[in-house]
């Protein structure tokens, strides 16, 4: 009895983190048509860092980081593994960083919000520079995508995590 | 954690960063063709898009029918008075339409010729913060392919990259990694438009002191052997800094290419594209008359 109630508890998250994954990856095609800012945000970036430092879990963050970024990957003209990579690595790195600083200071979190979009956008830069040498590098507009990306990310990064640190002082 | 569960979790990570290392250079990942992988996921994913897609529509379509008919009567008025001035424009102007499209039938060479068009919807935009490309809901199983252009009314949009069976991924023509032979179409020049990310492109042509002049209009080639010869690009908004033995030139797209809604799909029988370069060129030698 304990078993199967055990099973069905486990199921339950699984498909309660299925959902979350494919409404984020989703949110962020269809937002990112109907509004042109969304084209900024990275709401699976902004995830992969929410769940690292929440749940401080390593091995649970380098799957939804990745799980994440293959997705993202295959719904963009990125090669597939681009974000499964970066995102993989942002999340491992969220979650050893929790427990290594106090993420729950806004600055800190603004701090890596930025560091980690910077990251994401150089190591595919890296990565396309990688696999197809000839391709065109735009370093102009990039870096200022880069900041505003930033900038953006963090914004939202922190209203997400406002809205937690609520819920949860809601709930205590 | 332990020092040993602190192992596993490297391992883990190390595995996994090589198994997309893996995935990025194999050929189906960046290449041509479309990967297991990726074809699994987009026919997991844009089912759910193209409801939140119909959701979206059908929300707008119930405030532009209910709620923005404010102010219809005076709408109405204008509407009837630029309708009038448009059937006297057209009146003239179906005269020349009639012996352009006579020309064009002579000539064989009409760009849609032996095309099939496919009408998709755009469902969703790029998912990555780096690249231009867009979600429209057809794909294989509507006959599409790798390649197959995409345009509007306007002008070109893009290509697909990656067909899935029901959805594919279209480059637009301003994606950083997008290239298009092109022709000015009354200066005759050559060249390559490329897109960088912003709302304008950049023409790409030699230095053969030619001057584009602002407002000519930028056709397709035909060389990339993707879009046929003739299809409207985008007209030139001003002339760019030079870069080595090129001049470059910013070109405005023609296609409205970021309120992308309906878009049509073309699909050529294979050799298609090289058929036409060769009746062109036997036009241009004399060997074929029109």
């Amino acid at each position: 009895m304990d078993h199967a109630i055990n099973r069905y508890g486990t199921f339950r998250t699984l498909a309660k983190f299925a959902l979350i994954l494919v409404s984020i990856v989703v949110a962020q095609g269809i937002l990112s048509l109907k509004f042109r800012v969304f084209s900024y945000f990275d709401l699976p970036l902004i995830y992969s860092v929410y769940y690292g430092f929440t749940m401080a879990r390593p091995s649970g963050s380098i799957a939804i980081g990745s799980v994440l970024g293959l997705m993202q990957d295959s719904l963009s003209g990125a090669a597939v593994g681009m974000n499964g990579f970066t995102k993989t690595l942002i999340g491992f790195l969220a979650a050893s960083a929790s427990s290594k600083f106090d993420v729950d200071q806004p600055i800190i979190r603004v701090l890596a919000l930025i560091l980690f979009t910077f990251l994401d956008l150089a190591l595919k830069g890296m990565l396309s520079f990688l696999v197809s040498p000839g391709a065109t590098v735009v370093a102009g507009p990039a870096l200022g995508f880069w900041v505003l990306s930033a900038v953006f990310n963090a914004l939202f990064g922190l209203i997400l995590f406002g809205y937690r640190s609520r819920f949860v002082n809601v709930a205590a | 954690m332990t020092s040993g569960s602190n192992r596993t979790v490297w391992l883990v990570l190390c595995a996994v960063l090589f198994g997309h290392t893996l995935m990025v250079t194999l050929p189906a990942g960046g290449g041509s063709e479309t990967g297991i992988v990726r074809t699994v996921i987009l026919a997991g994913l844009t089912p759910i898009e193209k409801l939140f897609d119909v959701t979206f529509y059908g929300v707008g379509s119930i405030w532009n029918n209910y709620f923005a008919l404010l102010d219809t009567r005076r709408e109405n008025e204008r509407l009837k008075a630029e309708l009038s001035q448009l059937g006297m424009e057209m009146e003239q102007n179906r005269e020349a339409v009639g012996e352009a499209d006579r020309l064009r039938r002579l000539l064989d060479l009409d760009p849609l010729v032996g095309a099939e068009r496919v009408a998709a919807r755009v469902i969703g935009r790029d998912t990555t913060t780096s690249r231009q490309t867009v979600t429209i809901d057809k794909g294989r199983r509507h006959g599409l392919h790798n390649n197959s252009p995409v345009i509007t009314p306007d002008g070109i949009v893009g290509r697909i990259i990656h067909a899935g069976l029901f959805a594919s991924i279209v480059q637009v023509v301003s994606d950083p990694e997008s290239a298009v032979g092109v022709i000015a179409q009354s200066s005759r020049l050559q060249g390559i438009v490329r897109g960088d990310g912003t709302r304008y492109l950049e023409l790409e042509h030699i230095d053969d002191h030619i001057e584009l002049l602002p407002g000519e209009r930028v056709i397709t080639s035909g060389t990339d052997q993707i879009y046929p010869k003739g299809l409207l690009v985008g007209i030139v908004a001003a002339n760019g800094p030079d870069r080595d033995l090129m001049k470059t030139a910013r070109v405005d797209p023609a296609a409205d290419i970021s309120r992308l809604e309906e878009v049509l799909c073309l699909i050529f029988a294979p050799g298609t594209t090289q058929l036409f370069e060769e009746l062109e060129e036997d036009v241009r030698t004399g060997s074929r008359i029109p």
